[in-house]
């Protein structure tokens, strides 16, 4: 199979010899690719990270053979700072979940997307939420924010647990102050409205995203098996 | 179709950078026919690094000593740092001639996927000299990717909050260099990092 001329993102790239690399590329309508490619010559476009490229590819296996790699007539910001930080958990997300043949073109839009306006956000957390729940449902892991695990309406002022592969589970009907002596709610617990709110991508409220936060670290974790994402701890504010 | 010591020469001899089955075969039979004494040097030589050489326990580069020569010298200026990816960087900047500061080794960059973090890197090492009173200035020397340009942030972050001046040395239009052949991500870079003439 012979691919001409595919949008594309550079998520990884890893030396194989002095003259091959393995490079995986986010593709818009091809999903997660891996390819052995010639190291670049001094006149070609460097494999790099965030820009948006166009790719030509061979083979049928796993693996495929890179034919040719050109930087798109796009212009994208350049990820400096924090939002660069976001921008390797996206890849980090992207190459930990999906498998080869993986990943839809609404998927790379997501991702280009946030990519695109990252640098300009007032907070980078809306963005990062709402490609964590697309890249989640397309990697298989999707889960029911509308019902809750016996298939009733998740309401607003009830309170739910998390069950990472089965969804969420009503846990109390009454306000958190009739049955939480501390008015903190238990761990993994949330309310309807915040659940609802992750639903429909409605992040403006700060409890919505805390709660959202919390609600995906433990999803990811679930499906991330014992291996934690290594590029969190670039967010944390000291080392020791 | 060789003997299995000569077959597994040439093998040892492919993980040297560049070289392919056939450098490899012509390296081996090079050695056994017309070299046996370079050929026992070069074991001898490889014996020795591989047992004694070791990372530097104040910048991190390669040295068979507790503390590299650079490291050791009085005649450089202990008030700034260059941080570095690679101990060939070092020498690049040595030939250079034009700085007289210490030098800290990453030994790599900042990257996630490949389980390259902070850690890694010894950055709570570099974090400890950050708070000797000796050292004013860090000059970040990480190469122009994206990685680089990450791992710059991270230590320029640390330093900000560790009142030290931070700088990142510039990168750009190459000297020499002509601007239609300059790609667009580099040409937007040399922009940003622009100076008064
Ligand atoms: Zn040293």
């Amino acid at each position: 199979m012979r691919i001409d001329l595919q949008p594309a993102y550079l998520l990884h790239s890893r030396k194989v010899s002095d003259s091959r690399l393995i490079v995986d590329f986010m593709t818009r309508d091809y999903g997660l690719l891996s390819a052995m490619a010639r190291a670049p010559t001094k006149k070609q476009s460097p494999f790099a990270l965030f820009r948006p490229v166009v790719i030509s590819w061979l083979g049928n296996k796993e693996l495929k053979t890179l034919t040719h790699h050109e930087l798109a007539a796009v212009t994208m910001p350049v990820l400096q700072g924090q939002p660069l930080f976001c921008g390797f958990y996206l890849n980090e997300l992207l190459i930990r979940l999906l498998n080869k043949g993986d990943g839809s073109t609404s998927l790379y839009e997501a991702y280009q997307y946030a990519l695109l306006h990252l640098p300009s956000a007032v907070s980078p957390e809306p963005l990062l939420r709402c490609f964590e729940r697309l890249l989640l449902d397309e990697a298989g892991f999707a889960i029911d924010w509308h019902c809750d695990i016996t298939g009733c309406a998740i309401e607003p002022h009830y309170w739910y647990r998390l069950n990472p592969s089965a969804g969420f589970e009503l846990i109390n009907t009454q306000p958190l102050s009739q049955w939480c002596l501390d008015n903190r709610p238990p761990a993994n617990t949330y309310e309807g409205d915040s659940i609802l709110a992750l639903a429909s991508n409605q992040y403006h409220c700060a409890s919505v995203q805390v709660a959202a936060k919390n609600i995906m670290r433990y999803l990811l974790a679930s499906r991330l098996g014992g291996r934690a994402l290594k590029s969190r701890e670039l967010f944390a504010s000291s080392l020791l | 179709m060789y003997s299995p010591l000569i077959s597994q020469l040439i093998e040892s001899l492919r993980i040297l950078p560049g070289v392919g089955p056939k450098s490899a075969q012509r390296m081996a039979l090079q050695l056994l026919e017309r070299n046996q004494a370079g050929a026992k040097r070069l074991a001898d030589a490889l014996m020795l690094a591989c047992e004694k050489v070791g990372r530097c326990a104040t910048c991190r580069t390669l040295t068979e000593e507790s503390q590299c020569s650079l490291c050791k010298s009085q005649k450089r200026d202990g008030s700034i740092l260059c941080v570095v990816e690679m101990p060939a960087d070092v020498f690049a900047l040595e030939q250079s001639g034009t700085y007289s500061g210490k030098y800290f080794v990453l030994m790599g960059k900042l990257s996630p996927i490949d389980g390259i973090g902070p850690k890694e890197l010894g950055l709570d090492l570099l974090l400890q000299k950050m708070l000797e009173p000796e050292l004013q200035e860090i000059i970040v020397a990480t190469n122009p990717t994206m990685e680089g340009e990450a791992t710059a942030h991270y230590i320029a972050e640390m330093a900000k909050r560790n009142n030290i001046t931070v700088s990142r040395i510039a990168h750009g239009v190459p000297l020499g260099g002509e601007l239609e052949y300059i790609d667009g991500g580099t040409l937007a870079h040399a922009l940003a990092s622009r100076r008064e003439i």
